[in-house]
């Protein structure tokens, strides 16, 4: 898809709008955490651990909601983008619950397509947990979803450094350290994306600690095991200053683009055409600390599911 | 055929018995070839390299005669691939000194690991000229056997020129010179490099290929060795050059001449070893004159396997009309054909969800009508295996291995997740430059190319043939195995030939060409490498492109600046506008405006990367040295601390008028050799 100033442009007076409709904006909160939808696009608009002041989603325009790719039979390319759904259906359940569908879905390329995403997100002491469902009703196969996104994914401040950890191999538990902040390096090859990416497996690690020097996001996958493949994707918008030292501007523009870091989960379910599929469970958690702060929420996480 | 067969004569088992009896530890004599820098010696008994010794330095490089080797050469027998015939089971029939420089060496009849003998007959000529020892030899091969290989000459005892001291073996690789720790045991491929230095702290030896047209592979190896109680060897390093000429069974066939040559100083003089050899047969490619001036570039991709039909073709004036108002010279359209990057490769052909033929030939027309040359990117090395194509007719093309399997590209990630994380992307069989029909399909896609109307071409990747080093393919014009990379420049002349009809100005450029492929391919996309070697052998006659991607990336246009690279523009990973970065655009810009300011010194002077200038500054920095027609000298200065200015010093010896001039102000000023440089930022001190 070419990028143009223009879609970008659009992208944030659409935000504002967005952010107008902020008014109407979904929010579980507890004493320890704040996340809030869009009430009438479903994205994630903001996120902040409030015992740290620490807002990790910060300006409601960047919000995303989800993305899948539906290949169509003579054209693979087929995205279905979420900020490009007419609306979505936000439902706060319960203090601690909020249901989240998209029906209908509007794929870039092959029209309007039979299926449905349906996300449930609940808090609970702290702990966000999102499930979703894909209902396909379609003829195409869905090889992957992202969810949840995070469209404007912030360190603590300008000052501070971010990294993600992993599990560079789950039998020898030794940690993987992926700078994301202030230096970005793509570690995907530059001819095959548009922006510098990051893709860590979650295959030798069901967690990714986005790790500050004093606290962390733990994000876990909620499940005993995982029936297909997941990563954990980073993308910096809309780049670097330079090839050369990697680093990300610390301005929230440049050269009138927004500078924002997205954060997904993809889940590669390739869904066979009229199936559901019930995608892992994603579980976020703040903690204060250092890795070794994350990597406990993990251990209790591993006791409680039996893993 | 096997000499230890029932009819074989007696006189060679005798022989035989003779060949495999222990050396006795006192030599039976030397002969050496020696003048005022060199001198080599041979033992008359084995015909082994005893000693060589750089006479300048005092550099002794082979040591120990007892662990001096001759030759080593491998036979595979059937279930055997290592048949080794090590030349210290042989006694030499011949070691003659025919003249004051030159020796003559023969073994004959040579002798395998199980005292099988074999009628292979190994002459060597060593020649000492110039302080180079030049060694060229003959195989006779009289057997039924096919020798694979020949190790030779053999250096048994390579020692540094001090106890202790690293070596470094240095090549030519992608536009860098490939550096690796002898004792790690590296191998250099002549597919990549004519030469590898062995380098020490301040001095080296300089050993070439002494044939730039690839008839074979040839490896520069390095084998440390441990030490053995039961062999009584101590721990020592081997240096070998190994020549894969597979010769048949009953076949003779010279060996490319191996050069040694000792140097004082770094990878520097050891380069200049090789630039002297490479004026005697390097053609000077010839580039348009637009391409003589200064410019830049910039990058276009229009669609990938995944159809993503990103950029159709009437919609690249769109474009175009940012490169032209940024008065960029050329774009590398990249994806235009059909399947997108790395998708249906070999195919020339445009790409149905793109638009028409006729539309990308008129789309080319426009954007070179405001004064943007089009360079069209294509592969020819691959088949793209998803193919209807590959499956009716490019597989008869395929490289094989000695197997009958073929080798395999894995293809490249674009995209989609998917993709991304390398599922489903389009692998392709590597395809044979050696056969002849392939060749002529090739030609005709290449027409394709040439009839759309563009100003050059870009062959991506024509610097490899991925795992593919030779080919057991039968019928495809050769007896096997046919070497890969013997196809590069035959198939280079052919193209060029075709281009030529069309105009001599057709502008060949490639994915880091290897040097040699550089007489046809004069533009080099590269980048900016840790050692800028293709700038420092001829920066006049070849160009090296490199990417700028950032947003503000003063960092990268300054090494473009310093290292004398062609600036090509990559907004969004050259998925953009040029518009899209005008803080990039607008300092580059700058750059080029100095450089056109200062053309004699910093785009056609001569490139010297840090040889005749001392520079020393109080932060991170980088300088190059520029010399003009008339030897007047350019220092550019680069400032590499993010955020810090720094005092630079600048002494070139006998200096005359110095002035100091900057990307934003290049008026130029006086100034002593000491300045100081904003952070991110560049100078250039000048001679005037």
């Amino acid at each position: 898809m070419p990028i143009t100033k223009l879609s970008i442009v659009l992208l944030l007076v659409v935000g504002s709008v967005s952010q107008t409709v902020l008014a109407d904006e979904v929010i579980l909160q507890d004493s320890k955490v704040l996340v809030a939808f869009d009430s009438d696009s479903g994205a994630l608009t903001r996120m902040e651990d409030k015992s740290t002041h620490w807002v990790m989603e910060r300006r409601p325009a960047l919000g995303l909601s989800f993305r899948l790719f539906a290949p169509l039979p003579d054209r693979r390319y087929n995205p279905v983008f979420g900020q490009n759904q007419p609306g979505a259906e936000v439902k706060k359940l319960s203090d601690h619950e909020v249901q989240i569908q998209w029906t209908n879905l509007v794929s870039e390329n092959g029209g309007v397509l039979s299926m449905a995403l349906t996300a449930d997100v609940t808090l609970t002491n702290g702990g966000l947990t999102f499930n979703a469902m894909l209902e396909n009703d379609s003829p195409l196969t869905v090889e992957t979803i992202d969810y949840p996104c995070f469209g404007d994914f912030n360190p603590p401040s300008t000052n501070t450094s971010l990294v993600a950890q992993t599990l560079k191999n789950i039998k020898t538990e030794e940690l993987l350290t992926n700078e994301v902040y202030p230096h970005f390096r793509s570690e995907k090859g530059y001819w095959g994306v548009t922006y510098p990416t990051k893709m860590l497996e979650a295959q030798t690690s069901p967690f990714c600690l986005l790790q500050t020097p004093d606290q962390g996001l733990y994000v876990g996958l909620d499940a005993p095991k995982m029936d297909y493949h997941l990563q954990y994707t980073f993308e910096q918008h809309p780049g670097v200053i330079s090839s050369f030292n990697n680093l990300v501007p610390q301005e929230d523009v440049i050269s009138g683009w927004p500078v924002h870091l997205e954060f997904r989960l993809c889940h590669f379910i390739f869904a066979k055409p009229h199936s559901t599929t019930q995608l892992v469970p994603v579980a976020l958690l703040c903690y204060q600390g250092d890795w070794h702060e994350g990597v406990n929420l993990y251990k209790q996480s591993s006791t409680s599911s039996g893993r | 055929m096997k000499l230890t067969s029932s009819f074989a004569p007696k006189i060679l088992t005798a022989l035989a018995v003779m060949a495999i009896l222990p050396h006795s530890p006192a030599f039976a004599g030397e002969v050496a070839l020696e003048d005022k820098s060199v001198r080599a010696v041979f033992d008359t008994d084995s015909g082994a390299l005893t000693r060589l010794e750089n006479k300048s330095t005092h550099w002794v490089i082979e040591r120990r005669p007892e662990l001096g080797v001759s030759f080593q050469l491998n036979a595979p027998l059937a279930g055997h691939p290592d048949n080794l015939i090590s030349g210290r089971n042989q006694h030499a029939s011949e070691v003659q000194k025919l003249s004051g420089h030159q020796l003559r060496l023969q073994w004959k009849n040579l002798t395998g690991e199980h005292n099988d003998v074999w009628p292979v007959t190994l002459t060597a000529l060593v020649s000492l000229t110039n302080d180079a020892l030049t060694f060229e030899a003959t195989v006779d091969n009289d057997s039924s056997l096919l020798i694979s290989s020949v190790d030779f000459p053999y250096l048994g005892d390579l020692k540094p020129p001090t106890p202790n001291a690293p070596l470094h073996s240095k090549h030519m690789w992608y536009g860098n010179l490939d550096s690796v720790d002898m004792l790690q045991g590296p191998v250099v491929m002549s597919r990549q490099s004519l030469f590898c230095l062995v380098q020490a702290t301040n001095e080296g030896l300089y050993v070439e290929m002494q044939n730039p047209n690839q008839p074979y592979l040839l490896d520069f190896i390095s084998q440390p060795r441990q030490g053995s109680k039961s062999s009584g060897k101590p721990e020592h390093l081997e240096f070998y050059t190994r020549h894969f000429a597979y010769v048949q069974p009953h076949t003779k066939m010279e060996l490319v001449p191996v050069v040694l040559r000792g140097y004082a100083g770094d990878w520097h003089a050891g380069v200049d070893c090789y630039k002297e050899w490479r004026a005697t047969w390097f053609k000077e490619p010839h580039l348009p004159d637009w391409a003589k001036e200064v410019h830049s570039w910039t990058m276009l991709r229009m669609n990938t396997p995944e159809q993503d039909y990103g950029v159709t073709y009437t919609n690249l004036v769109n474009y175009a009309r940012g490169w032209a108002a940024a008065d960029i010279r050329a774009v590398q359209l990249v994806g235009w054909n059909k399947g997108g990057q790395d998708g249906d490769d070999p195919s020339q052909d445009t790409e149905p969800g793109l638009g028409t033929w006729q539309e990308l030939h008129d789309a080319i027309a426009q954007v070179q009508a405001m004064g943007v040359k089009v360079i069209l990117f294509g592969k020819l090395n691959w088949a793209d295996l998803t193919t209807d194509w590959y499956t009716n007719e490019l597989y008869k093309y395929e490289c094989t291995d000695q197997n009958g399997k073929r080798y395999e590209q894995g293809g490249y990630a674009y995209v989609t997740p998917t993709q991304l994380a390398n599922i489903g992307l389009h692998h392709r069989a590597v395809m044979d430059f050696l056969d002849p029909d392939y060749r002529k399909l090739v030609a005709r896609e290449f027409d394709k190319v040439l009839a759309l109307g563009s100003e050059g071409w870009l062959w991506d990747e024509v610097c490899h043939h991925a795992s593919a080093v030779y080919s057991w393919a039968p019928g495809h014009g050769y007896t096997p195995p046919g070497y890969v990379y013997g196809g590069d420049l035959p198939l280079s002349a052919q193209l060029r030939d075709a281009a030529d009809k069309v105009s001599p100005d057709f502008l060949f450029s490639g994915e880091g060409p290897e040097d040699w492929l550089m007489q046809y391919f004069p533009v080099s996309e590269v980048g900016v490498s840790a050692v800028p070697i293709c700038q420092y052998i001829d920066s006049r006659h070849c160009l090296i492109l490199a990417g700028v991607s950032g947003f503000d990336d003063r960092e990268q246009l300054n090494r473009i600046l310093m290292r004398h690279c062609v600036i090509q523009y990559e907004p969004f990973l050259y998925k953009g506008y040029i518009s899209d970065f005008p803080l990039t655009l607008a300092y580059g810009k700058k750059i080029d405006a100095l450089r056109s300011k200062y053309k004699a010194y910093l785009w056609d002077g001569e490139f010297r990367d840090t040889l005749g200038a001392d520079v020393s500054a109080d932060g991170a920095f980088g300088y190059s040295v520029f010399v003009t027609d008339t030897g007047k000298r350019a220092v550019v200065v680069i400032n590499q601390e993010p955020d810090k200015a720094i005092t630079a010093k600048v002494r070139l010896p006998h200096a005359g008028k110095l002035v100091v001039a900057t990307p934003e102000e290049p008026e130029g000023a006086p100034t002593t050799g000491t300045w100081q440089i904003p952070a991110r930022s560049a100078a250039v001190v000048m001679e005037r």
